[in-house]
């Protein structure tokens, strides 16, 4: 009697050993299958499909128990619904990465715009917007931020070789370098 | 009779022993790094860039990036999604982390408006095979750099190992297959995701040598005393 009792403490010990404790429960956020489905996606790398639906199941369940949606994972799944070509859904939740974290304005006006920009180059226009910055800093605040259809116009008339160029020159130039 | 009674008895106390140890992030560590930069700059957000890899798994840094945004946004920090980020930085041309990590951090700041970027690199990741044993070994280096001066805030490395253990059954032949199956079922398909989190919640939450509390958490500010 007492040997099973020990025998089954034993092994469910070593079990919270083996799976359990790098990984406590958040008392802040839900993370839901995010780890497991991001390296499931990794490990086979498809159209992302399967990781888009964990993440839309994990934002759900996050906004329906009242709990939040850990920074990113918006982001995250807005990513995967500009890549499949639903601009207009990813769009949303750029905006709502933007509005849940302030950290990421930068970066989420510039997604925005590119989900609602339809001429737009999407892979180049973060390069567009450093591009932009780096010469002059003036421009490159107002770029980003620049979300009207006119400016928007404007800016899907640029040639992708300005940014393709500025992109080398920012990131690889020598001189740059601050070590 | 009694001796496995009083083994096992040995083996329960220890292992709840292990479980606790395991389990508490944050351990009482002599080293104490020194956080006048990262207090002074104060970072909300970190971007974490392409992992460089000089392991010998090619696969290595892209599953090791499933495991570090969890810690790092526990600790109460804005992280940047990380897939996003390594698609946006791909698509840029920025693939190859060994440029990225050569460059200037303030370029990647104001691209993506990070307070400070996280440069990460496998040294090690694999697992040796030794017939009755396997020890399968994770080794990593973090550096955080400042996005709007390039200064280091915050540096350092971990080295995890993991080998099978079994309990001595009296029977010392049943023992010894044990172990070899064990040894080779680990080397078939180590478990590289378990001790990648651990160096990663070891990194981060060790007192004295790991991130302070961010922003969001509600020891910010509070814990100058061990960070």
């Amino acid at each position: 009697m007492k040997t099973a009792w020990f025998n089954a403490a034993a092994v469910t010990a070593l079990a919270l050993l083996a799976t359990g404790c790098a990984q406590p429960p958040s008392e802040k956020y839900s993370w839901g299958n995010y780890e497991s489905s991001l390296y499931g996606y990794y490990k086979a790398p498809g159209d992302g499909h399967e990781f888009a639906q964990t993440l839309k199941a994990q934002i759900d369940d996050a906004e329906r128990r009242g709990k939040k949606v850990p920074p990113g994972i918006y982001a995250e799944y807005g990513g995967l619904l500009l890549e499949a070509g639903d601009r207009a859904t990813a769009a949303q939740y750029f905006q709502k990465e933007q509005s849940a974290w302030p950290e990421s304005t930068a970066l989420m006006t510039t997604m925005t715009r590119l989900a609602s920009d339809p001429a737009g180059a999407p892979k180049n226009a973060p390069a567009q917007a450093a591009g932009g910055a780096a010469p002059n800093t003036s421009s490159g605040s107002v770029t980003p931020a620049a979300a009207p259809a006119p400016a928007s116009s404007t800016q899907s008339t640029q040639p992708v070789k300005p940014a393709a160029a500025a992109m080398p020159t920012a990131s690889i130039d020598p001189a740059s370098k601050a070590n | 009779m009694k001796n496995i009674v009083s083994l096992l008895r040995a083996a329960c106390v220890a292992g709840v022993a292990c479980v606790l140890a395991a389990c508490a992030p944050m351990k009482h560590n002599t080293a104490h790094a020194d956080y006048s930069a990262f207090r002074t700059q104060a970072p909300h957000s970190i971007l974490i860039v392409p992992v460089v890899n000089r392991s010998v798994d090619v696969d290595a840094p892209d599953y090791f990036l499933s495991t570090i945004s969890r810690p790092i946004v526990e600790r109460g920090y804005y992280v940047f999604p990380v897939n996003l980020t390594r698609k946006i930085m791909a698509d840029d041309g920025l693939s190859d982390a060994d440029m990225v990590h050569n460059n200037d951090p303030t370029v990647l700041g104001k691209m993506f408006g990070a307070d400070s970027i996280m440069y990460i690199t496998i040294d090690r990741w694999d697992s040796k095979y030794l017939v009755l044993k396997t020890v399968t070994t994770v080794e990593l280096d973090y550096v955080l750099k400042s996005g709007t001066t390039g200064e280091t805030l915050w540096k350092d490395h971990r080295t995890l190992a993991y080998s099978p253990q079994n309990h001595s059954s009296g029977n010392a032949i049943a023992d010894l297959v044990v172990a070899a199956v064990q040894a080779a079922v680990e080397k078939a398909k180590p478990d590289y995701i378990p001790l990648a989190r651990q160096a990663n919640a070891v990194s981060v939450g060790l007192i004295g040598t790991g991130l302070p509390a961010g922003p969001y958490d509600k020891r910010y500010k509070d814990d100058t005393a061990d960070y």
